[in-house]
């Protein structure tokens, strides 16, 4: 597939990055292995290594504003955090000023320029991307252009009086996934997949007859949903920018677990009932254990951090809840607790052998 | 991805909106569905903010069966046909399975000023006053249903009752000293608030300060002189998506008295 150039400075940025920090890592085993005796190099060797590397790594700096050291990745983290905070108070203003302003207009002024906002937005989002390679600016505009989309449909539903519809959650999801994959952004990426995702159970309390703005009490689509989004994160693109397969994958499992923590514990409430009461119960409280407990094991294999890091956090959180449900009210509280701390013990001595295990193979 | 998703992007805002504004003409196509002239009692100025300039008046709506100690009109048989499960007895053991349950979508009848607010005037709640209940909205709720065509069969007057999408739970009322019941309410009519066009806020902008909240406080207070009647008269069209909107506003001539 041809790609264009910005896929192109894209895919070289990263590729450069990776070559920085595969330098700096060979530089400091170079240093660690001449401190054991393991090797010496001769001195005009060593001298043409270092002047290689400073050269590649001068000129990768100059062509891709890369991080070469541990201060400028610091850095660029506070940078990550700045436009975030930018992206809100940005998007905070844009909204407050049209609140500010909007009596003021006649109607068709009004929905003239709820339509221009995240259109001229948009535009902002190009114009940044062509000039500045690492794109902060384009996120912050991009999050502003998201932010206005989503004030034009809601106002727009105020001016005319229109009853709210779950759509215009399709109609955000599908702006944010397009905006995330023109420009590769992966916060805009989890506020489509996940408007995606919230359409998706609101559509199916809707045909159920439910009030879809409390579609929430029944996520029981969730459990579909989020399978989806992780095979979406193994689907073969051609072009797929840095961390997306990530988030998708991210995304999926938060959308797979979570919803098992109420079904599990409060079946009655959250569940469509579409199966007698105590099976849910038993599906649930199963698929509550052996779904994360599955997910580690995968994501351990494929080193998947962050899938290992969620299941476990939400394994740890749904054994508590479970312990609560089924022992609380049948012993004293000190046993409980004594009997809660114990597990946890029991746990760590588990994965401490399960992590030396993993260690000598 | 090439930059034709910035392009896709600019297809999808501009796509939505043409959906939204060719809806909101649809449904103003031809003859209205519904047609109320409603006063300040039906449609309360909402709280002015700072920071927000807009203007919008709240629907009010009451429901004389609400409190009562009976399940009246919006009783199980009504709330099993719009959707919800009572098939089990309506005993304490199943007072989870009924509250449980979450409100769902339906459509309310509201008639304004007809035989329903008649029969709440000649037979008002314990201790209520007739002078408060004539400042409260005659707008009263009198019936639910999942087909809103079928409502406007059976309610025919399209100038005096209208047919609004609506939610609506259900209460499980069990005091200990009679036999439960369980009871339908509407908790909300949509829409909540209906948007005041820039050209018609001149007649609602013109009201003497502070004309709004004694109008209501002095509804707050019964027992007190009511020297005022509303305001202002709005009328009110529905059109084919049950979507209102203004078309006029008017004062009435009624002197603010403080």
């Amino acid at each position: 597939m041809i790609q264009t150039r910005d896929e192109r400075t894209t895919d070289a940025r990263q590729d450069a990055q990776r070559r920085v920090d595969q330098v700096s890592a060979f530089t400091r085993e170079l240093v660690e292995l001449e401190r054991v005796g393991v090797l010496a190099l001769p001195p005009g060797q060593r001298d043409q290594i270092e002047r290689y590397h400073s050269d590649v790594l001068a000129t990768l700096a100059r062509r891709f504003d890369v991080d070469r050291t541990d201060e400028q990745r610091q850095m660029a983290l506070g940078m990550r955090a700045a436009s975030l905070l930018g992206a809100v108070t940005l998007s905070a203003a844009v909204v407050l000023f049209f609140y500010r302003v909007w009596g003021l207009l006649t109607t068709p002024a009004q929905v003239t320029s709820l339509i221009a906002v995240p259109l001229l937005m948009l535009l902002a989002v190009e114009v940044a991307a062509r000039r500045e390679p690492t794109r902060y600016i384009a996120s912050v505009l991009s999050l502003v252009a998201a932010a206005s989309f989503a004030l034009n449909l809601s106002v727009v539903g105020a001016i005319f009086n229109m009853t709210p519809t779950p759509l215009i959650l399709a109609a955000w999801a599908a702006f944010a996934l397009t905006v995330a994959y023109t420009y590769g952004l992966r916060l805009l990426l989890a506020g489509g997949v996940i408007a995606a995702m919230g359409y998706g159970v609101a559509a199916v309390a809707s045909a159920t007859g439910l009030d879809w703005s409390v579609s929430l009490v029944r996520p029981e689509p969730l459990l579909l949903l989020g399978p989806l989004a992780i095979a979406a994160s193994f689907w073969p693109s051609g072009v797929r920018p840095e961390g997306f397969a990530r988030t998708w994958r991210l995304v999926g499992v938060c959308a797979l677990l979570l919803p098992l923590l109420f079904l599990s514990t409060w079946t009655e409430v959250f569940s469509y009932r579409l199966l007698p009461l105590n099976v849910l119960h038993a599906v649930y409280d199963i698929a509550g254990f052996g779904l994360p407990v599955a997910a580690i094991w995968y994501g351990i294999r494929r080193r998947w951090t962050d899938v290992v890091s969620t299941a476990s956090g939400f394994l740890v959180v749904f054994t508590y809840a479970k312990c609560f449900d089924w022992w609380w009210d049948l012993m004293p509280r000190y046993l409980f607790f004594l009997l809660v701390g114990g597990l946890a013990i029991g746990t760590m001595v588990i994965l401490g052998r399960l992590r030396l295990r993993l260690k000598e193979v | 991805m090439s930059r034709k998703g910035l392009w896709v992007a600019a297809v999808v805002v501009i796509v939505s909106n043409v959906f939204a504004l060719g809806r909101t003409a649809a449904n103003r196509v031809g003859e209205p569905e519904a047609t109320l002239d409603l006063t300040e009692r039906e449609l309360r100025q909402a709280p002015r903010e700072t920071e927000n300039t807009a203007m919008g008046l709240r629907l009010t709506w009451i429901d004389p069966a609400a409190n009562a100690q009976e399940p009246g009109w919006f009783d199980a048989a009504k709330l099993a046909e719009i959707g919800f499960d009572c098939s089990r007895p309506v005993t304490a053991e199943n007072a989870s399975h009924y509250r449980t349950q979450p409100p769902r979508s339906t459509y309310a009848v509201l008639e304004n000023e007809g035989a329903a607010w008649q029969r709440y005037l000649a037979a008002p709640p314990a201790g209520a006053e007739r002078d408060v209940l004539e400042r409260q909205s005659h707008l009263v709720l009198i019936d639910v249903g999942h087909d809103p065509w079928a409502l406007r069969v059976r309610y025919p007057n399209r100038r005096r009752t209208v047919i609004v999408p609506a939610i609506a739970g259900m209460a499980f009322v069990n005091d200990g000293k009679r036999t439960p019941f369980v009871r339908g309410r509407v908790n909300v009519t949509y829409p909540m608030e209906l948007n005041v066009p820039r050209h018609l806020r001149p007649v609602l902008e013109s009201m003497p300060p502070g004309a709004r909240s004694a109008f209501n406080r002095r509804f707050d207070r019964p027992g007190q002189p009511l020297a005022d009647a509303p305001h202002y008269r709005v009328t009110v069209k529905w059109g084919r998506s049950l979507e209102p909107w203004i078309e006029s506003v008017q004062a009435t001539g009624q002197t603010f008295a403080p």
